[in-house]
Order: C-alpha cells, then structure tokens, then sequence
C-alpha cells in the first residue's frame, strides 16, 4: 500500500518540507507530499497537464506523465514562494511523478476532477445566463419601486413632523397667551 | 472604483446602468451558487434578485468596496439559509414539475447511441462532481465556483471577497482535499 493510499489528507509543503535542496533525492519525497505539492499549485491557478497526445485518461505502466505549472515564473507565495528551495522541491515532484505509478495516477484523476468541474460550472453559468437579463430587469423595477416607497413615506414622514411641530408650537403659544392673560387679570384686579 | 462610478452615476442619475452593469457581472456567481444550495432555479433566482437590491440599497455601508462580492456573497448565503431554514418540509411543486420534465426528456432521448451514451456519461461524471460540490461547506463551494465559474486565481479572489490571500489559497487547498476524499470511494467502487 502507497503512502497515498494510507494517507487521507494531503501533506501541505510548508515548514517540514522532506526533500528540497540540492542533494534530495526525488524518491525520498512521499506521495502524500507530492499530491501537497500538487493541490497547492493548483490552489496558485496551477494546471494539471499530461504530456501525452493519447486522450485516454488512463496512464499505462511506464507512461511518462508530467505535471506542469504554464507560468513558472510566477512568484508562488505560501506554501510555494517560488524560493530556489521550492524550485528543487517542484522539480523532485515532478521526477517523483515520473516514476510513481500512483502519483501519474493521482495526476489523471485531478485533471479528470479538473476538467469536469469546468465543463460543469460552465453549463450551469450558461443556465444562469440565460435568464440573467430578465433578472436583472425585474431587480432593477424591484430597486425602482422600493426606492420610490422610500422616497414617499420619507416625504410623509417629512410632512407630518412639520404638523406636529406647529401643532405644538401653537399649542405652546396658547398655553403661554392663556398664562398671560390670567396673570394680567390678577394683577389689574 | 466602481463604487466611485456609482455615485457619479447617481449625481447624473444613470445609477440605474451603473446597477445593471454591476449584475451583469455579478449575477453568474451568485446565481449559480445560491441554486446549488437550494436546489431550486426560481428560488434562487429570487433570493439573487432580493440578495442584489439588499446589496444596493446598503450600498453606503460597505466598508471595503473592492470586497463587494464577497459582501454580496454573504448577502446572498444569509437570504439561502433562511429560505431553507422556513422552506422544512414543504416540495416546491416547480421543482417537481423540472423533474418531471427532465425525466420525459431523458426517455424520448432513449435511443442509445455510442454518442449519446458518452454524452450520458459525462454527464453522470459532471452531476458526481457537481453533487460533491454541493456536499462541500458554504466557503470551499465558493471558491470553487468563482474558480471555473470566473477564472479567478488566489489574489484576485482574495481581493474580492476582501479576505486575507492566504486564507483563500488554503480554502481552495482544503475544498480540493474534500472533493477528492468525497469522490475518491466512488472513483475506487
């Protein structure tokens, strides 16, 4: 039984990386760590390639199957920061992956898995493009409409402040005119 | 910048384009994503709809504008898990309707081509995988979508759902991780 079949999730390169440097040699690398390296760059836009015409997805015994990041010269960050370090640690995961049956294996299912989810998002991004415009036009009446409710019951709201302001002022006023006129009446008497 | 285009609009009082130009962009994603997790077409394109005009309308609050989508997002994540929490036990009679409708669509086809036989196939590969999408936690599922839905690599995602890189590079690391592990016993039976 392969490291990879043993192990469930893959290993992260990161702070223990087995076999980077120079003198490493690429069969020391685990398979659990490969399939890391391999999950890593394609969370960095990676794209898992075969280079191979055939298009049977299954690799034969002996097939040379590659893994290979279109952009290499792109700064990779963590876990891969495209130090000289992860340079070598790339190129032993590649070598691994020339040799390792389950590894070329693990290859031709993350393409499978890569392609079908493409194909899949596609066909439901088409089914929501086809009802987008009219969405959106009903948004935008949706939009239209809650803003205009807004806009009156803001200018109600607007106009019976105003009411209730006078209201009281002029209550107010009464009550201070009434006060008055008693206090004159009291005072004159 | 866009939300700078947006207030410019609103001063020319073309907001209404500015809007439709934002959904235009916008409303694959949350499309996609919201019918993934309620299983339901209408309901989704109503919650996406309802979702957006929120999003709008609070438009003023948004404290990182570059972050919209991820915002926008959780909007639309928020409205989804509501709608399933009220929804119980009831079956949209919509849903059984597309059903049905898929079914008889599926026997007049019935002839079974070489074609039409691998057509069938990929599309039972894409519909495990998709439905392994569906498994996955709110977060992973969107990343994953905005992956092969938008293209998006690490950094630009990162920036939209306003979310440190790194975090975002882990999320699609860890959603690959569980996507294999769903589909690796079935791939293996």
């Amino acid at each position: 039984m392969s490291d990879l079949e043993r192990s469930d999730t893959p290993e992260r390169p990161g702070s223990n990386r087995p076999t980077s440097g120079g003198g490493a040699s690429a069969n020391a690398l685990t398979c659990n760590t490969t399939r890391g390296v391999l999950y890593a760059l394609w969370a960095e836009q990676g794209e898992v390639a075969v280079v191979e015409d055939d298009p049977t997805p299954k690799p034969s015994p002996g097939e040379r199957v590659t893994f290979t990041k279109p952009d290499s010269d792109v700064a990779l960050d963590d876990p891969l920061d495209g130090s000289v370090e992860d340079r070598h640690l790339i190129e032993n995961v590649l070598e691994h992956i020339g040799h390792c049956s389950t590894c070329q294996r693990e290859v031709f299912e993350l393409q499978h898995l890569d392609q079908t989810l493409k194909r899949g998002l596609a066909q439901l991004g088409q089914a929501a493009d086809a009802s987008m415009e009219a969405n959106i036009n009903a948004t935008i009446a949706r939009l239209t409409e809650s803003s205009f409710n807004a806009r009156t019951l803001r200018r109600a709201r607007r106009g019976l402040r105003l009411v209730l302001w006078v209201t009281l002022i002029a209550l107010s006023f009464i009550a201070c005119c009434s006060l008055a006129i008693a206090l004159y009446k009291a005072l004159t008497a | 910048m866009w939300i700078a285009t947006i207030l410019e609009a609103k001063s020319r009082g073309e907001v209404q384009e500015a809007y439709r130009r934002l959904m235009q962009k916008y409303w694959q994603v949350v499309t996609v994503l919201t019918t993934r997790k309620l299983q339901d077409v209408r309901e989704a394109e109503d919650v996406a709809q309802e979702a957006f005009v929120r999003a709008f309308q609070a438009l003023g609050r948004l404290k990182e504008p570059t972050a919209f989508l991820g915002w926008l997002l959780q909007i639309a994540r928020n409205m989804a898990t509501d709608r399933l929490r009220t929804r119980k036990n009831t079956v949209s009679l919509d849903r059984l309707g597309d059903s049905a409708a898929e079914a008889a669509a599926t026997a007049e086809r019935g002839a079974s081509t070489p074609e039409y036989e691998l057509e069938l196939e990929t599309r039972e590969d894409i519909e495990e995988v998709l439905q392994a999408v569906d498994t996955l936690p709110d977060h992973y599922r969107e990343v994953i979508t905005l992956r092969y839905l938008r293209d998006l690599d690490g950094r630009t995602m990162a920036k939209l759902l306003g979310e440190p890189e790194g975090t975002v590079r882990n999320r699609l690391f860890r959603a690959l991780a569980k996507l294999r592990e769903i589909l690796q016993p079935k791939a293996t039976s």
